[in-house]
């Protein structure tokens, strides 16, 4: 105990003066405003990398496939929708949403397949069917979640123009042999 | 005497203690900040090489269905899409869209057509062949980059 001070005393505390507290709570501020925007600009590059995922990540796979397909087809037809393209319908050039593959087999028979475009709920989904022998199609989806997609052979090409979700568009064209 | 200047030093380690914690703070956000910033970066600039690779293919798909169907009078007539060329130097550019990115932002690209003759060792078998080539050029940031495609006609 030192002299003059009495023992029932505390000790003297030392606070944070106003300044103090003034200086940590901006820098607390700028650390936290950092983190906000390091945040925001994450997400922001998130959603731009979301939105080129058609493009750069589906299209491919579905060229791939349609490439195939197109390339190995003896000849083709267009119409305007599945029923017209089973039923033998009047082939179109353009617009159409149907497409009818004849593909030559080893024993030189001829196979039918079709590609549908398929909109349902604002959505557009690629199907290719295959006929079974009892006048019944079955089908697996080639893509789904498209805004449109249209198949033309105007300029003597077999052409799907697919209109992405985020409005991207890419043309895969082939043909007859 | 001696124990006021000690109380007084102690008072001054802590306010410095104060401004160094928070420089540390902040350059750590900072570099975690450049950090975040150059992965985002690197991700995009991948998705937009792969995003043109996917547009050129397709608009080259065109390009060799075309030469494949393009009737052989066609190929080797006057007004040919393929003129004969010895190289692409000859050959003026034309404007192309490759497709378009997301939001509808057409993307455009150039491409230029010319044919080369291809030696056939028998002469007797009159064989004409004609190699029909289509060269893009399009750009990726500030960088041009050409991809090409030819097809080999025989009659």
């Amino acid at each position: 105990m030192r002299a003059g001070i009495p023992a029932f005393a505390k000790p003297a505390r030392h606070g944070f003066t106003l300044m103090e507290v003034s200086a940590g709570l901006a820098i607390l501020l700028m650390v936290s405003g950092s983190l906000i925007v390091m945040v925001q600009q994450h997400l922001t590059f998130m959603e731009l990398s979301r939105r080129q995922a058609f493009l750069a990540e589906e299209a491919p796979k579905i060229g791939s496939i349609l490439a195939r397909m197109f390339q190995q087809a003896d000849h083709y037809f267009i119409y305007e929708n599945l029923a017209q393209a089973r039923g033998g319908g009047t082939p179109v050039l353009t617009g159409g949403t149907a497409v009818r593959l004849f593909f030559k087999t080893a024993a030189q028979t001829v196979q039918e397949r079709f590609i549908t475009a398929d909109t349902a709920g604002g959505r557009t989904s690629l199907r290719f069917h295959t006929p079974r022998a009892d006048g019944s199609l079955s089908s697996w989806p080639i893509c789904q979640g498209l805004q449109a997609a249209a198949f033309r052979a105007d300029e003597g090409l077999l052409s799907a123009l697919l209109t992405g979700p985020n409005g991207e568009e890419v043309a895969y064209c082939g043909g007859g042999r | 005497m001696k124990t006021g200047a000690l109380r007084a030093c102690q008072i001054c380690v802590r306010r410095g203690s104060l401004l160094l914690e928070a420089s540390v703070a902040l350059g750590l956000v900072t570099a975690l900040a450049l950090l975040l910033m150059r992965g985002s970066l690197l991700a995009i600039t991948g998705n937009q090489w792969a995003v043109m690779q996917t547009l050129t293919d397709a608009c080259l798909s065109r390009e060799a269905a075309l030469a494949a169907r393009l009737p052989f009078e066609d190929i080797s007539a006057d007004t040919s899409l393929w003129p004969v060329s010895a190289g692409t130097d000859s050959i003026a550019p034309q404007p192309v869209e490759l497709g378009k990115m997301a939001g509808g932002r057409p993307v455009a690209g150039s491409l230029r057509r010319f044919r080369t003759a291809e030696p056939v060792t028998t002469a007797d078998t009159g064989l004409a062949v004609w190699r029909l080539h289509s060269v893009l050029t399009y750009k990726i940031g500030e960088d041009d980059y050409v991809k090409t495609r030819s097809i080999l006609r025989t009659r």
